[in-house]
């Protein structure tokens, strides 16, 4: 560790702030990770593993998307422990004419801009997912989108951290953060206080709440997620799959369908299937509810008949960061000095991990950034907290 | 059915059975739900009353009592009954989410149902100590093996070997001679001195004394060779258990090294004691709390056996592992807490009587809390035992995980039952932990001797048992 290298603490033991850590010890930069409960206790230990691009909108999101893919593979080398990264390809499934038509004009956007992705009909999204509904429309297909490990990458990327000498202390929480004169100090905590020149929220969906320490407003607000895990079955499923319900609730409310909020499957390393997943606002409530586990269940089968042989083992629910505008919050805060915010990226916190990660160390070491991130600025809300959407 | 019930009982065992015979002709409408085919939990599983010459000394007095239950309860009409059907998950508000296997269309169907006030008498299950070789086809539980004698009719092999440190050994070696079985040996790993400790209890529960005699009277005329202050190391077999390697431990529970014997047998079965199911009072919010002494993580009641939410009760061995008596004096105890809040206690002096009647059952219980403790301190083994379990021993069967896997992710600081769960995937398969968690809390506490609000608890979630996908999809 280099001396007089300013301290930098992160609050959050999530893939955010696990990534963070990775990140800035890899440089050498002298690093302590606070987490209140253990590592990927919240949304990143409770979610599924995809690192869809196709459901990026295209533009600076995409563009940040398509960064992080590229960093899966050297991590996926660099960890010590396996991430189950996989390029398994994805498909968005289509049920209706209105959203064949959607997606048509959703997937010419998307190769506007060169991503490599294309229409399939019925039968050539069955050729490729046999065990598909026949009932289905048809679907996109994309080999850029794949599949990851969420748990075993936040753990990989907190067990590397360290072994840069990063420090990494689990069941601390947060009680304060100091300032003087208009600038972070430390970062008080049930395990004491640990000085700080550069202070990182990445506490995910308590994001608002470590910012309201500092009497900031962030408006990051929690979102659950349902998820339904059966048991490790047979492969019946190659590809990851979400339908295009999913990307119709996620950006165009005018195409969102009122009975649902659009599904997503993958089939685990071991053949546990993961089936997701609901978007529901109730404030930090976690628990399973048995119409959103009945609701997913239904919507699924729907798509995937061969799901009646199998088992339902667990269900959990996760705490997405959402955001008014569906963007990550990165970056300084003009307000407070050496205050940044890394929090924010709702379902696409596992995908964007890897770039977050290395943009947030560069920034905080003071180093060139080649990505515009002026739409994901802390200040961009302003007083209102920014316009909703969906 | 109806969508609402006065009280529901999860569990027909003999806490779930005297709670229904107290609550019955009151004017409630109680439901009773369980899992099984039958009535009357572990103890009356598969069983016929018998009739003993004299009923104090008879080791079979409990079943008795549950008989009388049975027959008293099976007369009242008013109760409404759930057999074969599971309790999934319990929602706010005291909501259960049922699985019926049999529905009324024959097939298996969902029902859900709001309980006023809810009891949970859901029992216990049993502790292993993994060894080498203890996921053989032929080892098994001492449990399971009197589930293949009492609901099957069949016995674990012609020569079953037992061992472990619970005193049911002793139980399951008389029934198994009971049924023309032969019983290899019966290989307990707790010293006599151990076992001396009973000695401050007799005056309470000199019947137990009785027991034991008659057991071991029982073993020694059937020549049945009897070992103490040995341990399971290792079954052996190719295609299921054929040889069993034991050795001799210190009084402190170390196993000397040179005193390995082995035996020939069809079957080995091992029981360790019992653990509370606490899956459901967690899916309900009850508090926790661990007792070592009273088989780990239980539920925290108070002295009527409300649970930290409102109208939830425990009774039975989820408040802490006593056996059958203690799970009769509390499931009327807690309904006579129901009663009591509901106003079913007068007219006149019925109401000082009640009073008295809920004092002496609170006396009762605490009675059998010396006894139990008795109980579960011979059933455990020394902590060391869990720390000296070697690498390649399996510790959790559904995702196999092995005992070096485990180590090795506790020195990397995933030193909790949650952070081991995520780091190793032990716990996360088809049995969701019931098997492996209580081991894995065991070996984390051996490794790291931190406190057991540290190390924590594995936490079950919605469905607390595996369910048919197609249930969904036809209900």
């Amino acid at each position: 560790m280099k001396q007089n290298s300013p301290q930098i603490v992160i609050i959050g033991g999530g893939v955010i702030g696990t990534s963070i850590a990775y990140h800035l010890a890899k440089q050498d930069a002298c690093v302590t990770l606070i987490e209140k409960n253990d590592l990927a206790s919240g949304s990143s230990g409770a979610c599924d593993g995809l690192v869809f691009m196709q459901s990026k909108k295209p533009g600076v999101h995409l563009s940040l998307a398509m960064e992080s893919l590229n960093r899966f593979e050297s991590l996926q080398r660099e960890l010590p422990i396996d991430i189950e990264f996989k390029k398994t390809g994805g498909m968005v499934i289509i049920e209706t004419d209105a959203e064949y038509r959607a997606m048509e004009k959703f997937t010419r956007e998307q190769q506007a801009i060169g991503l490599d992705v294309r229409l399939l009909d019925q039968s050539q999204a069955l050729e490729k997912e046999p065990f598909l509904s026949p009932s289905i429309m048809g679907s996109t297909f994309s080999p850029l989108d794949a599949q990851v490990n969420p748990i075993s990458l936040t753990l990989g990327l907190a067990l590397a951290a360290k072994k840069n000498h990063a420090r990494v202390i689990t069941h601390a929480k947060v009680l304060g953060i100091h300032t003087k004169n208009n600038r972070v100090t430390g970062v008080a905590t049930t395990q004491g206080n640990f000085d700080a020149d550069m202070v990182v929220n990445a506490a995910g969906s308590m994001a608002g709440r470590v910012s309201d320490m500092v009497e900031m407003s962030m408006p990051v607000q929690p979102r659950r997620g349902q998820i339904v895990v059966t048991h490790a079955g047979k492969p019946v499923l190659t590809r990851c799959l979400i339908s295009a319900k999913y990307i119709a609730a996620k950006y165009d409310p005018s195409l969102a369908d009122k009975s649902g909020q659009g599904i997503s499957m993958e089939q685990a390393d071991n053949g546990n299937l993961l089936l997701g997943s609901t978007r529901e606002f109730v404030g930090f409530n976690r628990e399973n509810t048995l119409s959103g586990i009945k609701k997913i269940i239904r919507q699924t089968a729907a798509i995937l008949p061969v799901l009646e042989n199998f088992q339902v083992i667990r269900s959990f629910a996760g705490l997405r960061p959402y955001t008014p505008d569906g963007l990550p919050i990165l970056g300084p805060v003009r307000s407070l000095d050496g205050f940044f915010m890394a929090a924010g990226h709702e379902g696409d916190g596992i995908a964007l991990s890897p770039i977050t990660g290395d943009l947030m160390a560069r920034m905080l070491l003071g180093q060139k950034i080649h990505i515009p991130l002026d739409a994901f600025s802390p200040d961009r809300f302003g007083s209102n907290g920014g316009k909703h959407h969906d | 059915m109806k969508a609402q019930y006065h009280v529901i009982i999860v569990g027909s065992g003999v806490a779930g059975l005297s709670a229904a015979e107290t609550l019955a002709n009151q004017g409630l409408d109680i439901l009773i739900i369980d899992e099984n085919v039958h009535t009357g939990g572990q103890l009356l599983r598969k069983t016929r009353p018998t009739s003993a010459c004299f009923p104090k000394f008879d080791p079979d007095r409990m079943k008795s009592k549950g008989f009388n239950l049975v027959r008293k309860i099976n007369k009242i009409q008013s109760i409404d009954w759930l057999f074969q059907a599971q309790v999934l998950g319990i929602f706010k508000d005291r909501r259960l989410w049922v699985h019926i296997e049999k529905g009324e269309k024959g097939s298996a169907e969902f029902l859900e149902v709001r309980a006023e006030h809810l009891i949970l008498a859901t029992g216990a299950r049993e502790r292993y100590l993994p060894f080498k070789g203890w996921t053989l086809p032929g080892v098994m539980s001492l449990g399971s093996a009197q589930i293949l004698m009492k609901s099957h009719g069949v016995l674990p092999a012609r020569h079953t070997l037992i061992a472990g440190t619970s005193p049911l050994m002793m139980v399951l070696a008389s029934e198994i001679l009971g049924n023309q079985g032969k019983v290899t040996a019966l290989l307990d790993e707790n010293p006599m001195i151990k076992k001396l400790r009973f000695l401050p209890l007799i005056s309470h529960h000199w019947p137990k004394l009785m027991e034991g005699a008659i057991y071991t009277a029982r073993m020694a005329l059937n020549r049945v060779p009897m070992r103490q202050s040995v341990r399971m190391i290792e079954a052996r077999g190719r295609d299921g258990f054929e040889s069993a390697i034991v050795a001799k431990t210190t009084p402190e529970g170390k196993v000397i090294p040179g005193t390995e014997t082995d035996y020939l047998a069809g079957a080995l079965t091992i029981g360790y004691g019992f653990v509370p199911n606490i899956e459901l009072p967690v899916q309900a919010g009850c508090d926790l709390e661990y007792q070592k002494d009273r088989g780990g993580w239980m539920v925290k009641v108070d002295e009527t056996l409300e649970s930290s939410c409102r109208s939830v009760y425990a009774a039975g061995e989820i408040t802490g592992i006593a056996g059958a008596k203690k799970s009769f004096i509390q499931g009327k105890l807690a309904a006579m807490t129901i009663l009591k809040r509901l106003g079913k206690t007068t007219p006149g002096n019925r109401k000082i009587k009640f009073q008295k009647d809920i004092h002496t059952l609170v006396s009762l219980d605490r009675q059998q809390k010396a006894y139990a403790s008795f109980l579960n301190q011979l059933c455990q083994v020394p902590s060391s035992a869990y720390a000296a379990i070697p690498d390649d021993t399996m510790i959790c069967r559904c995702e196999e995980i092995t005992m070096g896997t485990i180590k090795k992710s506790i020195q990397q600081g995933f030193a909790t039952v949650g952070s081991l769960k995520k780091a190793t995937r032990c716990g996360m398969g088809r049995c969701q932990g019931r098997i492996c968690g209580p081991v894995i809390f065991d070996i984390i506490t051996a490794l790291t001797q931190k406190s057991p609000g540290h190390v924590g608890c594995s936490l079950s979630r919605v469905p607390v048992k595996t369910v048919d996908i197609k249930a969904f999809l036809t209900s």
